[in-house]
């Protein structure tokens, strides 16, 4: 008849296992892969911001049109805006003080609540973009309400994609709170225990 | 650090660690692909932490907290509601003991099994200590002190035995 085994014995079984997995060299491939790949996002969401305000300033400089240099002035203080509130949302939250696992939690618990609050941030950011543009067209341009609304532009990223944006923001934002409310109990168990 | 430093201690951490790696990666993730993904993300970390590794405690303690936290990060991620959730060893539970079995390969898969089965707040102090790490070490890694790696512990083990059963 066994018994339940000792700690030591326990030891020698756990480590008796063999557990099959990428090698030491799959594991440096793909760390240098996903590294880059970390780098290339970071600078392509940079290059795209830098793209469109170079965009509509050359627009602006090519045009005679008073409404082109507005629309320059609006992108970059819009980019401006959306690059700031970011940074400020996500401050605290890019790496932990240290690496115990309070520290984990605590960012961990931060980034949670970064999303929930930069959710509702977002949604706005983005009716305001949109808005500032209908409002720039209709106003600036002379575009007709009825003929701008019906735009492939407009229907694209107004009618569809603000609706979507909303809808995936609001999914994204329960998802944090199902997190964050396991991630604070787990907190608390850790500090209780 | 330069980046031949970096990259030399970072495959050093690896070569020596990744087998007990490969069992922490285990005894958290459910399935083989999501193992690969854990040791995954658990290299990036390390790879992103070490330039800020001061020496405070030991490279394998660094690396264990490393890749504890993105353990828990991974079972919180994948299954918020059951991950936390404390195992309630009543009486039944007891007398429905995993099967015994008998090749030290079963052995081992039926221990696997048990650990997996533990609470969080006991599964991460078992595991470690399983993975020869005394109580200092564990209580570095996971930010307790050592009086509450032994009780843990004790409760772990109390756990296990329940889990694991006393029938042949």
């Amino acid at each position: 008849m066994n018994g339940p085994p000792d700690l030591e014995q326990m030891k020698q079984r756990w480590q008796a296992q063999a557990v099959p997995g990428p090698d030491v060299a799959a594991l440096r491939k793909r760390v240098g892969i996903d590294t880059r790949a970390h780098q290339r996002t970071l600078v392509f969401v940079a290059l795209a911001t830098l793209l469109v305000v170079v965009l509509t300033l050359l627009y602006a400089w090519r045009s005679a049109r008073a409404a082109a240099w507005v629309s320059f002035v609006f992108t970059t203080a819009f980019a401006a805006v959306v690059w700031l509130v970011a940074l400020w949302l996500s401050r605290g939250t890019w790496r932990p003080r240290d690496e115990s696992t309070a520290a984990y939690l605590d960012v961990s618990i931060e980034r949670c609540k970064s999303v929930i609050v930069a959710a509702p941030v977002g949604i706005a950011l983005y009716l305001a973009g949109l808005a500032g543009t209908l409002i720039w067209k209709q106003r600036l341009l002379g575009v007709d309400w009825d003929q701008m609304l019906g735009t492939p532009a407009i229907i694209f990223a107004g009618w569809i994609g603000a609706p979507l944006y909303s809808l995936c923001m609001l999914w994204n934002v329960q998802r944090q709170r199902r997190r964050l409310a396991v991630l604070v109990d787990l907190q608390r168990q850790l500090r209780e225990s | 650090m330069t980046e031949q430093t970096r990259e030399q201690r970072f495959l050093a951490l690896l070569n020596a660690n990744l087998g007990a790696l490969r069992r922490l990666s285990s005894s958290y993730a459910g399935t083989t692909g999501e193992r690969d993904d854990l040791l995954q993300e658990i290299a990036l970390a390390l790879w992103q932490a070490l330039p800020r590794f001061r020496g405070e405690s030991s490279e394998r303690t660094f690396l264990f907290r490393i890749a504890h936290n993105h353990c828990i990060n991974h079972i919180v991620r994948r299954k918020p509601a059951e991950s936390l959730q404390a195992l309630e060893l009543d009486p039944e539970d007891g007398a429905r003991p995993i099967e015994m079995a008998l090749s030290s390969a079963q052995e081992s898969a039926r221990l696997v099994e048990a650990v997996r089965r533990l609470p969080l707040i006991q599964r991460e102090v078992v595991v470690l200590a399983l993975e020869d790490l005394d109580y200092a070490e564990i209580a570095a890694v996971l930010g307790i002190s050592e009086t509450n790696v032994g009780v843990r512990l004790n409760r772990a083990r109390a756990s296990l035995r329940k889990l694991m059963g006393e029938r042949a």
